[in-house]
């Protein structure tokens, strides 16, 4: 027997091998793939209420913060919705504005009524699982509050820093505007953004929280010196 | 349970790996064994092989994780030459992801007090050459590697629950040095160990490049083509 036919009959040998008895294999081997790519694998499933709170405070840092001396928020909250903005009616609201007007007088700003001519104009708003564009749209209540038709095309603006809206989600948005140039710069510029996003932030035991991590991370605030 | 899921898959493979042995030894080697010259040794093989593993992110990534991936898994196939060297392709998952608890991160104007799920999920293809450094008929062959490919980066941060993704497909390279241990040449069944070094370069907020050292495990068979 030659050397060629020998090798034939071994590979016959080995390709029968392959058919009737590697198949059963290969299915066990395709089958433990399938297992090892169906494992679960949500990586946020051990998150705590906590982890899904998150706090943005936007800021400009050419700004010089203690030029500011006195502030006042506008005494309603606001819900936004796409390009939409309308007045809430929650009882719990009052107390979120309180805590926040606190918060700002401990940093030493004073807090004056909206006709003594406050360095910086405060509006509060909630967005409630819905998208907002670029631009918040709470500007148009705040050119009412205020008296600024002139500036109701173009909206607010975020100087240095891209306010991060667009997506849904359960969010306190509050926008601090500068009134003190607001003749000289000829716009409404947003000089602090605060974001509060996540689970419960909504609930009333929540604010004091909440407001205070916010003002424990916007260490530019303050001004003691006046 | 995730563990155990992942256990039993290899428990099942291992398994049936030794059926087939048992069933393989069964079969009758009809060649006479006369002027015997082991054709298996003049022919090329292909191997097939499931290979887990243990990847430890290095400097470039472990910046942005530094915990061992979690069940990376690579299938591979490879023609083995008689010569000694083989060519062949990888199809390698790798999962990373780490939690951060809450910490603080000054942006460019935004300053964010966030708890982070850091993930990375990469999918590479790679053509690899082995130079092998010992004869075919070895039961044990050590060898060299040279792997290059195409990975898919799949690099996603979830800020509290906000997504920042970045997907990109890039080149990468994955030189490695192992040993393979063939069983006895009526049998088909091969296991390899193999160090590999992946380099791919990706460079996106808290990563330079996606970087890591991998102890490669592999249970694989071989058979021979007429």
């Amino acid at each position: 027997m030659d050397l060629k036919k020998m090798t034939n009959i071994r590979f016959t040998i080995t390709k029968k091998v392959i058919k009737m008895k590697l198949m059963p294999q290969i299915k066990l081997l395709a089958l433990s793939l399938l297992l090892l790519s169906c494992f679960d694998s949500d990586p946020l499933k051990n998150y705590k209420t906590d982890d899904s709170r998150m706090y943005i405070s936007n800021y400009d840092k050419k700004i010089n913060y203690k030029s500011y001396e006195t502030f006042h928020v506008v005494d309603s909250v606001f819900i936004l919705n796409e390009n939409q903005v309308r007045l809430s009616t929650r009882a719990s609201n009052a107390t979120f504005i309180n805590i926040f007007k606190q918060n700002l007088e401990i940093k030493k700003y004073k807090y004056v009524g909206k006709n003594e001519n406050p360095d910086l104009g405060i509006i509060i708003s909630r967005v409630n699982k819905s998208k907002i564009g670029f631009k918040s749209p709470s500007n148009s209540y705040f050119n009412t509050f205020w008296n600024f038709p002139q500036f109701d095309e173009e909206g607010f603006e975020y100087p240095g820093y891209y306010p991060n809206y667009e997506i849904g989600d359960t969010i306190w948005n509050i926008e601090v505007v500068d009134l003190k140039n607001v003749k000289t710069n000829r716009k409404l510029n947003v000089v602090w953004n605060v974001q509060i996003r996540g689970e419960g932030v909504f609930d009333e035991d929540s604010f004091a929280y909440i407001l205070d991590k916010t003002f424990e991370i916007s260490t530019f605030l303050g001004n003691e010196n006046k | 349970m995730k563990i155990n899921k992942y256990l039993i898959s290899w428990l099942l493979i291992l398994f049936g790996v030794s059926v087939f042995k048992t069933q393989a030894q069964n079969i009758e080697d009809e060649a006479p064994i006369f002027k015997r010259i082991n054709p298996l040794t003049v022919q090329k093989s292909f191997q097939f092989s499931v290979r887990p593993g243990y990847y430890t992110p290095m400097e470039g990534t472990n910046s942005y994780i530094n915990e061992a991936g979690i069940k990376p898994i690579a299938i591979s196939f490879e023609i083995v030459q008689p010569q000694k060297y083989s060519i062949g392709f990888d199809i390698n998952q790798q999962y990373f992801q780490q939690y951060k608890p809450r910490a603080i991160y000054d942006y460019a104007g935004s300053i964010i007090s966030t708890a982070q799920m850091r993930t990375i999920n990469n999918v590479s293809v790679t053509g690899n050459y082995s130079r092998y450094f010992a004869k075919i008929e070895n039961k044990i062959r050590p060898f060299a590697q040279m792997g290059a490919g195409i990975m898919r980066v799949g690099y996603n941060t979830y800020w509290a629950y906000i997504e920042d993704k970045k997907i990109n497909y890039r080149p990468t390279i994955a030189p490695a040095f192992g040993i393979k241990i063939n069983s006895d040449q009526e049998n088909n069944w091969v296991l390899e160990a193999k160090i590999k070094y992946i380099f791919t370069p990706f460079k996106y907020d808290f990563i330079s490049s996606v970087n890591y050292l991998a102890i490669d495990l592999a249970l694989g068979f071989r058979w021979w083509d007429e």
